[in-house]
């Protein structure tokens, strides 16, 4: 449980008013003249200094009133049970670099995306409340996951940056422009090797054709590909230029991205395309040995080539020790405007509570009204 | 149709004088037996049985002894002084608010009074408050009716009840044989009431005990924490009223018993009165009663 404002706890001084009330209550003890004592038990009688509380039930039921009021006033939120550590719970945002730079295979031999991935998922695993960002420019995620966190309602707000922290990842700036409040953790990526240098890798390319036409549909195919650099690097697409089916299918869905930067790349050409496992399958409207077909065939190619960034062969990365100056914890927070006390739930048993002292007095000062006015008005 | 005054009502009558009437009347009117026979009646001989005689007069005794009919007849003791005996202490104030037992009283003691000055009897009255001594001589007449009535009126309940002073005073205060009627609720010591009281029937006089008391003295309606205070001798008992009413009721009904059951041995008349009850009705019956008494026809030995 956490309390949103425990100052609140010092009404329970209040406790000593009814305490204080049903200690002296005998003062107000009923007088009546009365003819005669000698019937009235004398052992029985109380002193009439002696004080002593009475009517426990009551009293008990006004302690309780203030008790929980004020535990009410102090605003407790219940907290679930993923919370770790006191302040409220955990609440994070990964993000998650996934530029080409972090594509670099770790000494263990395993890609970094997958040892970052790995990362991210436990990283969410631990929190309350997480959200996983992939991005290949972490530094413009920043902005969002602190609104995110806003969002999320009261708790410890913190941003995980899981990367290789190439030079150039996050800068002074952006971390500065980070609210005090959220907390900053940083995952390096153990990464290394070389960025492969401009590599241009263009996919393996089929052309199908009517056999009439083969021999003009390889003559596009070369002329297509001619001065295409080649690489020895395998390449993650298939393209079949299919110049033999006249179906048209305009609705292919890219299962790839490359599939979709293909697409796009040939979005003016009225091409159709359907895709069978990692293969694109693209019948062009042009018919082989044209110029169109050539440039088709071309574009394609080179919308399917990886082709990484040159900032991403940079191989300087930031430091640990700026890393290091740059983690800071996460701070408890309110959240976005909401008040998100439970002490609503306090108050309506207050009211209840009201209620039934409000019935239990009552029934006690009919009783004993009741037996005065018997005494009153039987003569 | 009942002409009972209720106990509210004669509370609200202020003129001690009308309320006495009333409850007179109200006794009168009914289909009850008469119980006027006259307050001091004395049987006084037989006479042989005439056509006409009312039978409830007939001596069966003396017919199953003798095979005659013999009519009883009662001598109407005229000028037969009676000494109203009024307890006003402290205790008789009771309750503070509502009818008192002093008012209760204060109207039955005036109800007789009239009752016996009508009837050709002489009455006084002897009463005792705040330790004074208020004294009106046995006589008759509607004028010392009216004066005796005021007096009443006049006292309050205050102070101390002392028995022994009052009660054997107001029997040397009758020159001759009368009755003496003492209106109290006898919260006294009980010996010293009892000497006195046969002070009295030493004196020759006829002794009647009225012995008035509250509901809420018998019932003891009372909750929670409550501060008694003795009306009389101002001692303050703070108790759960609760805790000790059990034991009150049961002391309360053991003293009524007391006092009825020593009065019964001592032969002399007692009758309670609760406040709660129309005085008409509470005198009616001591009055039967009293009558029943005298139609026995035997003079009660009476105690050494």
């Amino acid at each position: 449980m956490n309390w949103l404002a425990p100052a609140a706890f010092a009404g329970l001084a209040l406790m000593t008013v009814p305490v204080l009330v049903h200690l002296f209550a005998r003062r107000n003890a009923r007088t009546v003249r009365f003819p005669t004592l000698r019937f009235i038990d004398p052992v029985r009688a109380v002193a009439p200094r002696r004080a002593r509380l009475t009517d426990l039930g009551l009293l008990a039921l006004r302690l309780a009133i203030i008790v929980i009021a004020v535990a009410a006033l102090a605003q407790p939120q219940w907290t679930a049970s993923s919370d770790r550590g006191a302040g409220g719970p955990l609440v994070r945002v990964i993000v998650v670099d996934t530029s080409e730079s972090v594509a670099r295979q770790t000494p263990a031999g395993e890609p970094g995306f997958d040892v970052a991935r790995r990362e991210a998922a436990r990283l969410v695993a631990e929190a309350g409340t997480g959200l996983i960002v992939e991005t290949d420019r972490p530094f413009a995620e920043l902005t969002g996951a602190v609104e995110w966190l806003a969002s999320s309602g009261p708790g410890r707000h913190e941003i995980v940056v899981v990367s290789d922290f190439q030079r150039g990842t996050l800068t002074a700036t952006d971390i500065a422009a980070l609210p005090d409040s959220v907390g900053l953790v940083t995952v390096r990526v153990d990464v290394s090797g070389d960025v492969a240098p401009g590599e241009f890798a263009p996919p393996p390319l089929v052309v199908v054709a009517q056999d009439a036409e083969r021999s003009l549909a390889d003559a596009t195919l070369r002329a297509a590909t001619a001065s295409l650099p080649t690489s020895a690097t395998a390449s993650r697409a298939t393209i079949v230029v299919d110049f033999t089916s006249t179906v048209r299918d305009p609705t292919a869905v890219p299962d790839s991205p490359w599939m979709g930067d293909v697409l796009w790349a040939l979005r003016n050409d009225g091409v159709d395309a359907s895709r069978r496992a990692d293969t694109l399958v693209i019948r062009p409207v042009s018919a082989p040995g044209t110029l169109d077909a050539a440039l088709l065939i071309r574009r394609a190619a080179r919308a399917a080539s990886v082709a990484p960034d040159a900032a991403e062969r940079d191989t300087a990365t930031i430091a640990d020790s700026v890393l290091r100056s740059w983690e800071r914890p996460a701070m408890m927070s309110i959240g976005r405007s909401e008040d998100r006390s439970d002490g609503r739930w306090l108050w309506a048993i207050v009211l209840l509570l009201l209620v039934a002292e409000h019935y239990v007095r009552g029934g006690r000062t009919t009783g004993g009204a009741r037996a005065a006015g018997a005494g009153e008005a039987g003569d | 149709m009942t002409s009972a005054l209720a106990p509210d009502v004669v509370a609200a009558i202020d003129d001690l004088e009308l309320a006495a009437r009333l409850v007179v009347e109200g006794m009168r009117a009914g289909p009850h037996r008469s119980p006027f026979h006259g307050f001091s009646t004395e049987f006084d001989q037989h006479r042989p049985y005439r056509a006409g005689d009312d039978i409830k007069h007939l001596d069966w005794q003396l017919l199953a002894r003798t095979d005659r009919l013999y009519t009883r007849q009662f001598r109407e003791t005229t000028n037969a002084p009676v000494m109203l005996v009024l307890d006003a202490s402290a205790s008789m104030a009771f309750p503070d608010a509502g009818l008192s037992k002093f008012r209760y009283a204060q109207v039955l003691t005036a109800a007789l009074a009239y009752l016996i000055i009508e009837q050709g009897d002489g009455a006084g009255l002897l009463a005792m408050s705040d330790g004074e001594l208020s004294y009106v001589p046995a006589r008759g007449g509607r004028a010392h009716l009216r004066g005796l009535i005021a007096q009443i009126d006049r006292l309050a309940p205050a102070g101390r009840w002392h028995p022994a002073r009052v009660i054997e005073r107001s029997a040397d205060l009758l020159r001759r044989r009368g009755v003496v009627v003492v209106v109290s609720d006898f919260y006294d010591d009980e010996d010293e009431t009892r000497r006195a009281m046969r002070h009295v029937m030493r004196r020759g006089h006829d002794l009647a005990m009225l012995q008035v008391i509250a509901a809420d003295e018998a019932e003891f309606p009372y909750g929670g924490d409550t501060e008694f205070v003795d009306a009389e001798f101002g001692e303050r008992r703070i108790v759960s009223a609760e805790a000790v009413a059990a034991a009150y009721r049961e002391g309360i009904a053991g003293f009524l018993q007391r006092s009825r059951r020593l009065a019964h041995r001592d032969n002399v008349e007692f009758a309670l009165m609760r406040t709660d009850e129309p005085p008409g009705n509470a005198l009616r019956m001591y009055l039967l009663q009293r009558a029943a008494r005298h139609r026995a026809g035997s003079a009660a030995p009476r105690p050494a």
